[in-house]
């Protein structure tokens, strides 16, 4: 009950944010408004959906923050449900895994229950250590060798990706609180998505402004050079100017932004290339605009432990 | 009394269940409502279909629509039959023709139901099939149909749900599905055999339709 009533207030560095985030939400829905009237274009009509999209999932954050925390640690834990459930809708696995795969999903509430009781020593190890041993075990026990080695490496990958990482974020918010720190955890989720997700939106910018020189042209032929060091720059920037969301000094917001604007774009090529292995271009189709859930997390999946781990070493 | 029932298992229940937790979206649901009797012609892939199916229905059509499934399976014993009408509201017909006069002839049953004003949930494969293929129709269909013309019959392509509950296997998993229900084909002078192709046919476009979104699986 203490957790409940205490999750209602927010502080004011968060409100800033929030006010902020709706800020701009509502300055590029008007924009591409606008815009539409004098001139519509396929590209425009993508925008527009992607700003829906990001209007249902601040929406959705807020809703998680401002009511009770047990919706965010739910929330996220939805979360990883649905990307893992697209994950296993696109790739290719035997019919004798479905065992292994339901454990897969079994592991999503018992990650999240740790994450929300504190238990960090078990919460670190449970995917990586117990489910990398029992997952293969588990399909050993099925009696089907052939291909074996393929599920033996894409099911812990498929938790890894969608569950363990993610489950970081809820893990930001179990984090004891620090003296002279107000923001707390749910100021270092906020920090968290919002440099993942503008550092997405500035390479997507910064790549149609100044974009000549591929990246990655067989994997994911929109990234550039000029996007990618565009964005970084641009997350550093804004990461430097939110740290007051961090228990960071400054030398250690720019490291980490920076780092979460690379390992974002790593996530992002790594989803990109199981989607051309698989033969789909978007993953699902849950959130409009976007393709689906595990296109939007991809990059989250992979900053969330790396901001989560460098948070813990510098502050914790 | 059984309206409620049926809608408190399938609406409340099902329905939440495929759509949050399986993950399953109807496209085209709309055309399932304002019609008074309809016959619904599906592919068959998985246990999941009919009570899919069924969830999709507007509410007051749920006491009056029946699934037609095999009676050698689901009327095994008179407890699994007596299960089948409570949780689906089934009907059971014989997998076989009648040969001899006064054994129960499948045709005949289903013709009966219509006949009373019940709406039916066909899959004209016959039996399940694999996932992302579609078996040549039985003819019963269009024999059923050439005996009931003004009815209309509305074609369903399911895509994905063989990924729910494949054939053969006893865990249940979420998988996202897509459930396309076409427009109502209305019969006109066709004779049997055309109707049976008719449907075939159209279930195959919404078929085609879905191939946009194509995830692979080995079975």
């Amino acid at each position: 009950m203490d957790k409940i009533i205490d999750g209602i207030s927010l502080s004011g560095e968060i409100q800033i944010v929030v006010g902020v985030i709706l800020g701009i939400l509502l300055l590029s829905s008007l924009l591409f408004w606008t815009w539409g009237i004098f001139k519509s274009s396929l590209e425009l009509t993508e925008l527009k959906m992607r700003t829906k999209s990001w209007w249902m999932m601040a929406t959705l954050f807020l809703l998680a923050a401002l009511v009770s925390p047990i919706i965010t640690y739910i929330g996220i834990g939805f979360l990883s449900f649905t990307a893992l459930r697209e994950f296993y809708s696109v790739i290719q696995l035997r019919k004798t895994d479905r065992l292994g795969m339901l454990f897969c999903y079994l592991a999503i509430p018992i990650q999240y229950t740790l994450a929300y009781m504190g238990w960090y020593e078990l919460f670190i190890i449970f995917i990586p250590v117990f489910m990398f041993i029992w997952i293969p075990f588990v399909l050993v026990l099925c009696g089907e060798t052939k291909m074996i080695m393929t599920s033996m490496a894409g099911l812990p990958t498929s938790i890894m990706l969608c569950v363990f990482g993610l489950s970081h974020m809820a893990y930001l918010i179990s984090l004891p609180s620090i003296d002279g720190f107000a923001a707390g955890g749910k100021g270092l989720l906020l920090f968290l998505i919002f440099i993942t997700q503008m550092n997405d939106v500035m390479q997507f910018v910064w790549g149609k402004l100044l974009g000549k020189n591929k990246i990655l042209p067989k994997i994911s032929p929109n990234k550039t050079w000029e996007g990618f060091i565009g964005g970084m720059i641009s997350s550093i920037a804004i990461g430097y100017f939110m740290r007051f969301l961090t228990p960071l000094s400054e030398l250690e917001v720019i490291l980490v932004s920076f780092l979460i604007a690379g390992v974002g774009f790593i996530g992002d090529v790594i989803v990109s290339a199981i989607k051309r292995d698989m033969g789909v271009k978007d993953m699902g189709g849950a959130i409009p605009g976007h393709g689906g859930v595990l296109d939007r997390i991809d990059s989250l999946s992979m900053t969330t432990p790396i901001f989560f781990h460098m948070v813990y070493f510098f502050a914790y | 009394m059984r309206g409620l029932f049926l809608y408190l298992i399938f609406k409340l229940w099902w329905k939440t269940f495929f759509s949050i937790i399986i993950g399953v979206r109807f496209i085209g649901a709309r055309q399932l409502t304002g019609h008074r009797q309809f016959v619904l012609a599906s592919n068959h892939n998985s246990h999941a279909d009919a009570v899919t199916l069924m969830s999709a229905l507007p509410p007051k059509m749920l006491a009056k629509t029946f699934p037609v499934a095999a009676a050698d399976y689901f009327g095994r014993n008179k407890f699994v039959s007596f299960i089948s009408w409570l949780f689906l509201n089934l009907i059971l017909i014989p997998r076989k023709r009648a040969t001899v006069a006064g054994e129960e002839d499948p045709i005949q049953i289903m013709n009966q139901a219509l006949k009373e004003g019940k709406s039916l949930i066909l899959f004209p494969e016959g039996s399940r099939g694999a996932a992302g293929k579609l078996q040549p129709f039985k003819k019963g269909l269009g024999l059923l149909m050439d005996k009931n013309r003004a009815i209309p019959i509305i074609p369903i392509y399911m895509e994905g749900i063989g990924r729910v509950l494949p054939k053969g296997n006893k865990i249940m998993l979420p998988s996202l599905t897509k459930i396309y229900v076409g427009q109502p084909i209305y019969i006109e002078d066709e004779s049997p055999e055309e109707i049976t192709a008719i449907v075939e046919k159209t279930v195959l476009e919404l078929k085609d339709k879905s191939a946009s979104f194509k995830p692979k699986f080995n079975n």
